[in-house]
């Protein structure tokens, strides 16, 4: 059962031998069975992927936490930003979120799995020779977070999300954040951002205190050149409202007054990719 | 037997003393291996976890024989023996050992080239000549590639030094091509949106940088075309096979056709007029067939 009467980040379930809780995110049901040990068996969608788990002996809950993965994160934002020379641009994109699912015990926190987002795949960052791997999306794009919330509504992003099925459904978790980018052109020229390379270290997901919403913290982005830019992280999300930070341990402070170069929009040097 | 008697006659008599010192340096050369064996096995541990493979194999090879090579001229030394007269001889022994030995000290000098050179190191993914596999070990003589039929394949280095070596595992990410072929008549902006749709829908296919379909030749059986997407390097197998069966059941679910290898045949009579050509002049081929009367 809910700690709290009303579902907030993280969701936390407690297990017994005659209580088997589901929920559904991704589209799928995901069903777990308390078994002599103790251990806990479940299976995401078909039972074919069933698994079975260890469980310790100072089992308290099975936790739920939206989580950004291990990956970098190449956005590519929907529509495509296009700044004039020297003017910023302020804008909020949804990021889809991949769950992950830990045991609670007296000591803390163990991981168990980590469902990725169907909404995310995988792209490469940089010359295809020293190229990173990420976790890329395309990210619905709006002028406000409000704008994003009612012109995105359904949108397969703006729709993932974590409920309980078991009982009187509850309202679902969101399985998204908001992110607010600010973009800044110091050069003369406009400058398109096709897309934009975010570490996972600069990032920080929060949940407002009174709402189940997710966000995270804001970023600026400084064009500095066609193909350079800074990256910088703020200590907090955009915008009015109570935060509290969901990951554990939160992001490095060190980390919000420095700078990330990178190119921005990496192109090709020669094209050829594809070859001749 | 009368060697055996001498020898223990020698040892009854007061001649352990003579043998004392050599079995001490028999000891000492022992003790001074094992040490060498544990030092380079430590050191090859201990750089493991700082550098590559590579490198901690051959700084626990090169740790190895130095090692040995010092406890062998220090007992040596002590056995009285002089190390100056035994340089000269080395010197000599040395010529004489490389015309005997060519084709290894080759391999030696090709092993140490190939290091500097680094074409490759122990757990890559190589092509040499017509081997293809998983570098296991890098000697002084020769590397061994574990190919994916689970042989081990021994290759002198002189060999690889000489070879075209292709690397698969420099790289984090790869090109895969798939050749397609559609009929002749296929509306190709359809088809190139289906082969892009089928291939958006897997999830090992990298989005940047974007897969592409090109229109490659017009064929003697179809336009064919190639895609081309980008994976990470570990995912090529499942990823190729994954695609080339996701092409083909697009394929057929949009009724495009895939054309088998087909030849247009003119018959001709002969004491009559050619038959009259198919509309599609730009087919006929240089194959006729001639009918003779009954």
């Amino acid at each position: 059962m809910t700690d709290t009467e009303h579902p907030h980040w993280p969701l936390r379930l407690s297990l017994s031998s005659d209580d088997s809780p589901s929920v559904e995110f991704f589209g799928k049901p995901l069903e777990m069975m308390l078994r002599p040990g103790p251990t806990l068996e479940w299976y995401h969608g078909t039972e074919e992927t069933a698994r079975i788990t260890a469980l310790p002996k100072t089992f308290q809950h099975l936790t739920f936490l939206p989580d950004l993965g291990e990956r970098p994160l190449l956005l590519f934002p929907r529509p495509q930003l296009l700044c004039p020379g020297h003017l910023t641009l302020r804008l909020d994109m949804a990021l889809p979120l991949h769950l992950k699912l830990a045991i609670t015990t007296d000591e803390g926190e163990l991981l168990v799995t980590r469902w990725s987002s169907p909404t995310t795949s995988r792209g490469a960052y940089g010359p295809v020779d020293q190229a990173v791997v990420c976790t890329s999306c395309r990210c619905p794009t709006a002028a406000t977070a409000d704008e994003l919330a009612s012109r995105y509504h359904d949108h397969p992003v703006l729709t993932g999300s974590l409920q309980r099925i078991d009982g009187d459904p509850d309202p679902p978790l969101p399985l998204w954040a908001r992110l607010h980018l600010e973009v800044v052109n110091t050069t003369a020229e406009p400058l398109e951002v096709g897309k934009i390379m975010v570490p996972t270290s600069a990032l920080t997901l929060y949940t407002r205190t009174d709402t189940p919403a997710v966000a995270t913290n804001a970023l600026t982005l400084r064009l500095v050149g066609p193909q350079e830019a800074e990256l910088r992280s703020a200590s907090r999300p955009h915008g009015p409202g109570q935060y509290s930070p969901l990951d554990a341990p939160p992001r490095s402070a060190a980390l919000d007054n420095k700078a990330l170069l990178f190119l921005h929009n990496y192109k090709s040097k020669t094209g050829l990719e594809h070859g001749f | 037997m009368e060697g055996i008697d001498e020898a223990f006659d020698v040892v009854t008599t007061g001649g352990w003393e003579t043998l004392k010192p050599y079995a001490m340096a028999a000891l000492f050369v022992l003790a001074g291996v094992v040490a060498a064996k544990l030092l380079a096995r430590y050191t090859e541990r201990f750089i493991k976890q700082r550098h590559s493979a590579h490198t901690a194999v051959l700084t626990g090879k090169i740790i190895f024989y130095a090692t040995v090579t010092a406890v062998l001229l220090v007992t040596l030394s002590q056995l009285g023996v002089q190390l100056s007269g035994l340089l000269a001889a080395a010197g000599i022994f040395t010529v004489a050992l490389a015309f005997a030995a060519q084709t290894s000290v080759s391999n030696v000098i090709s092993g140490l080239f190939l290091y500097f050179d680094r074409p490759f190191s122990i757990d890559d993914t190589v092509k040499v000549g017509d081997v293809l596999g998983t570098v296991t070990a890098i000697d002084l003589l020769s590397s061994r590639v574990r190919t994916f039929d689970n042989l081990v394949v021994r290759i002198p280095n002189e060999t690889l030094l000489k070879s075209t070596i292709t690397n698969y595992s420099l790289h984090p990410i790869r090109r895969i091509d798939i050749p397609v072929s559609v009929a002749y008549g296929t509306d190709l902006k359809a088809c190139r949106k289906v082969l892009l749709d089928a291939i958006a829908l897997h999830p090992l296919i990298l989005d940047e940088p974007a897969p592409v379909v090109l229109f490659d030749a017009l064929g003697d059986d179809g336009v064919e075309l190639n895609v081309r997407a980008w994976l990470e390097r570990t995912e090529v197998v499942k990823a190729r096979s994954d695609l080339t069966g996701a092409i083909y059941d697009a394929l057929n679910a949009a009724d495009i056709e895939i054309p088998w290898p087909q030849r247009v045949v003119h018959m001709r009579h002969e004491s009559q007029a050619p038959l009259q050509a198919p509309e599609d002049e730009s087919r006929v081929t240089a194959h006729e067939l001639v009918l003779e009367d009954a």
